[in-house]
């Protein structure tokens, strides 16, 4: 066969099973439950409003939750654990230096925005205690 | 008429133009957000009078994708050029896309309708005009794979999967926005950002290889074992993001073994460093050789943060923005720089853009450490009883900040307005 030909081939070959391989990775990732209880989801719209209360006020441009987000304020993924619900609602309304303010919110939207950091408050411990922490599960 | 003399004179195309300068205008906007972020960073008293972080932190990242983008765009019509193929996609039509996403993304972050998603900030829906773009382009490049495959066959195989991978992760990402199992939402969330950045890394360094190599001679395709290695940890390392979350545990494992055998990754780019780019103009050559001492960094460094008990101290911090700093302005960037340069020899004497080179790597260089230090300073503070108590001493670390930060955004606008001069036949 014509060596460029079987080059091409052989690019196509590789390019394709590696595609199939991310559908296939995609599928597992999307399934695969989680080892430590996640957050059941409950009925009507309470859950996906905190979602969007969370996200329309810009709230990961500074904050992370798992690392994940901006790095400007501190990560809140168990800020309720460790300081309280009251705590991140002072916060809210007062804007401490570097934070802004956010006192025209409604109270509702205050609301959702801290039940939605309870909910992932629940879903595990970050950042961890010590460096002894369980990476792969288990106990310290 | 040599491959690389057609490439030169087809390159003086209004497209071309356009191209380059909206490579020079996202990268300008994403300078001017990331010194803005710098100052807010360590001067938060300043959010009064400074726009809004909700804001400029979006268009940042909107800046850096949109910026790339360009840059895989006009690339990947050189190394078309190069392999004196036509191609049925337009390079202005391309081109105009990626403006209008560029512009309709920067209007509503702007007037404040962004998705608050991390890192796709522009409306969810917005997503599919660069999804749609993307999958033009991969099918454009796959009816011209012989062509490309002459120059070389490993170049346009990874070329061919970031095409591919890109829009995937885009799309994996805008399905799985409205998820509310949290722990699942962020398992898709980091593997979907992962992808997109390991598409767009993956077809930077297939261009980059399409770009240095001459007809017949370029890099064959890798051996079987080295393909294998490299298809796992493209699709399975993003476990280490998050492994402190609910995730399973057997993706962990397997996060694990994959961002491990990155080290044979590392070990070849540093022993390939010496044999590697030592042909062509001085510009482009220190740049590629800079891109491939960034890309050992950013593999080294991605090991690092994925052995667990390193995680644990430096993921979340601001070590991780450094690794992906030196991997999108170290490696991506400057490959861009370099293409963009590659087929013009007579730049060699260019006194000013060589001193920019090496300005953008001492600033890239300092930056990196700087937040490094930050990092390992916020890591070990913020497993006190008081988790916040890290704030005002990582603020400190980081006062040089904005200073390098203004600094690196100087060589890069030098080199981004020579690449514009270049078009102009100036010399």
């Amino acid at each position: 066969m014509n060596p460029e030909i079987n080059s091409t081939r052989r690019v196509a070959q590789r390019a394709t099973l590696v595609i199939l391989g991310y559908g296939l990775y995609a599928l597992v990732c999307a399934r695969t439950p989680g080892d430590l209880p996640g957050i059941s989801p409950i009925p009507g719209d309470l859950k996906q409003s905190q979602l969007h209360a969370w996200r329309a006020n810009g709230c990961q441009s500074c904050h992370s939750l798992f690392g994940l987000g901006g790095h400007t304020g501190p990560d809140l993924t168990n800020v309720i654990s460790r300081r309280s619900p009251e705590y991140v609602r002072t916060m809210m309304l007062a804007g401490p230096p570097g934070m802004p303010s956010f006192q025209h919110l409604e109270d509702t939207t205050i609301d959702e925005i801290v039940g939605y950091l309870s909910r992932v408050d629940q879903a595990a411990e970050y950042p961890p205690h010590s460096f002894s922490a369980p990476v792969f599960g288990g106990h310290e | 008429m040599n491959s690389s003399s057609v490439a030169e004179q087809d390159s003086r195309t209004i497209a071309d133009l356009l191209g380059r300068v909206g490579i020079l205008i996202t990268l300008m906007l994403t300078l001017l957000t990331g010194i803005i972020i710098s100052v807010l960073t360590t001067r938060p008293s300043l959010t009064t009078t400074l726009p809004a972080m909700q804001t400029i932190r979006p268009l940042h990242t909107l800046g850096t994708i949109a910026l790339l983008v360009f840059g895989i765009n006009t690339l990947r019509d050189i190394a078309m050029k190069r392999a004196n193929e036509q191609g049925m996609l337009p390079h202005w039509f391309t081109t105009t896309l990626i403006l209008v996403f560029f512009i309709s993304a920067f209007l509503a972050i702007a007037a404040g309708c962004g998705s608050g998603l991390e890192y796709v900030g522009w409306p969810v829906r917005l997503t599919w005009l660069p999804v749609g773009l993307f999958a033009l382009i991969a099918i454009d490049t796959v009816r011209s794979m012989r062509s490309l495959c002459h120059l070389s066959p490993e170049g346009t195989w990874l070329l061919v999967m970031g095409l591919v991978l890109t829009p995937l992760g885009m799309i994996e990402r805008v399905v799985s926005a409205e998820d509310i199992e949290i722990t699942r939402s962020l398992t898709i969330e980091w593997h979907a950002l992962d992808t997109i950045f390991a598409g767009i890394n993956t077809a930077l360094y297939g261009l980059a290889i399409l770009l240095v190599s001459e007809p017949e001679k370029g890099r064959p395709l890798r051996a079987r074992g080295l393909y294998l290695l490299a298809a796992f940890a493209l699709l399975s390392t993003f476990g280490h993001h998050h492994y402190m979350s609910g995730q399973s545990s057997t993706l962990k494992w397997v996060a694990f073994l994959a961002s491990m055998l990155g080290m044979i990754s590392f070990v070849r780019h540093v022993w390939a460093f010496r044999r590697r780019h030592r042909r062509g103009d001085r510009v482009s050559t220190s740049l590629f050789a800079s891109a491939s001492t960034w890309t050992a960094f950013a593999v080294g460094s991605g090991v690092l943060l994925a052995v667990p008990q390193v995680n644990l101290l430096l993921h979340g911090t601001h070590a991780v923005v450094g690794h992906a700093m030196g991997a999108v302005i170290g490696a991506d960037v400057m490959i861009i720089f370099a293409g963009l340069f590659s087929p013009r020899s007579t730049l060699s004497n260019d006194r000013l853009l060589k001193r920019g080179v090496v300005v953008l790597n001492v600033s890239l260089s300092l930056m990196v450490l700087n937040l490094f230090v930050a990092g390992a300073a916020k890591g070990i503070l913020r497993m006190s009883d008081d988790p916040h108590s890290y704030l005002s001493v990582v603020r400190t670390i980081l006062s040089p900040l904005p200073i390098i930060g203004f600094s690196m955004s100087v060589s890069l606008l030098i080199l981004a307005c020579r690449s514009i001069r270049i078009r102009r036949g100036s010399y």
